[in-house]
């Protein structure tokens, strides 16, 4: 299944607030435990590393953290993937769009 | 999350594939339970701890060679820590876990031992965790414990 990302640029985005997060490094997947409706997520390290950095930050601001860190690591982050990656984290309840972008 | 987590969490990142989040669907098994008394010896161990896991078809070929690499280090756990490794085995034909090609096998003289083998795991030496790096995480590793039958007593339904 294609996923097209609804996300927008300016949009800021934040971790909800009652994750259970279990890092699993040695395996290298994050198991987060997630209320309301009561599911366990599995993250792979680059989904999780998105999860951590959604403080608040726009899209556009999170894909540049993202891009930098990964790329100072010796891979090309593509934005691509980032959007579908965020996309998926919103649609799995895990973070949510905490400022709606202003409108044109 | 400080900065120097993240850091270290972006160096999996690098080395792992475009972000996947899914919702885990449990896989609820019984088994048979038994309680256990006596311990093991160095040849025969009291209790046997088996991997259940695949490795990616284009990883395979370097796998062996690390695993190889392994087993002829020098570096294995034996006497006397209780924890020995038994090897590691590719899988011909399995009916109950088709999709988990490869079985390492550790020997334990006693149940207690269990935290030796993860603090083993944990400070792995180079050679093993060379091996363990090329584990696909997806699907997630199996494992099964098993005691030694003479030793066992079923806990319920006596």
């Amino acid at each position: 299944m294609v996923s097209i990302s609804q996300l927008f640029p300016d949009e800021r985005l934040e971790r909800r607030r009652d994750l259970v997060i279990r890092p699993l490094p040695e395996i290298k997947m994050c198991m987060v435990y997630r209320p309301r409706p009561a599911r366990i997520v599995t993250l792979n390290p680059s989904s999780w590393m998105l999860l951590e950095i959604c403080n608040g930050s726009t899209v556009a601001e999170i894909e540049k953290v993202y891009a930098a860190m990964i790329g100072g690591k010796g891979r090309a982050a593509g934005t691509d993937d980032v959007h579908q990656g965020l996309q998926s984290l919103v649609d799995l309840s895990l973070i949510r769009v905490c400022e709606k972008r202003a409108k044109a | 999350m400080d900065k120097n987590e993240l850091s270290l969490l972006a160096e999996l990142a690098a080395n792992d594939g475009a972000p996947q989040a899914s919702i885990l669907t449990p896989d609820v098994r019984s088994g048979s339970s038994f309680t256990y008394s006596g311990t093991g010896t160095d040849i025969v161990p009291a209790f046997l701890v088996v991997w259940f896991y695949t490795v990616k078809p284009p990883k395979r070929a370097d796998f062996a060679l690390k695993v190889n690499a392994y087993e002829t280090s020098g570096v294995l756990p034996a006497a006397p820590t209780g924890i020995f490794y038994r090897g590691t085995y590719s899988v011909s034909i399995s009916a109950p876990a088709p999709d988990f090609e490869y079985r390492t096998v550790w020997g334990l003289t006693e149940l207690a031992k269990i935290q030796d083998l993860n603090d083993h795991i944990r400070n792995a030496p180079a050679q093993l965790k060379d091996l363990l790096d090329l584990i696909s995480p997806r699907p997630a590793m199996r494992s099964e414990i098993m005691g030694r039958t003479k030793n066992s007593a079923p806990m319920i339904s006596r």
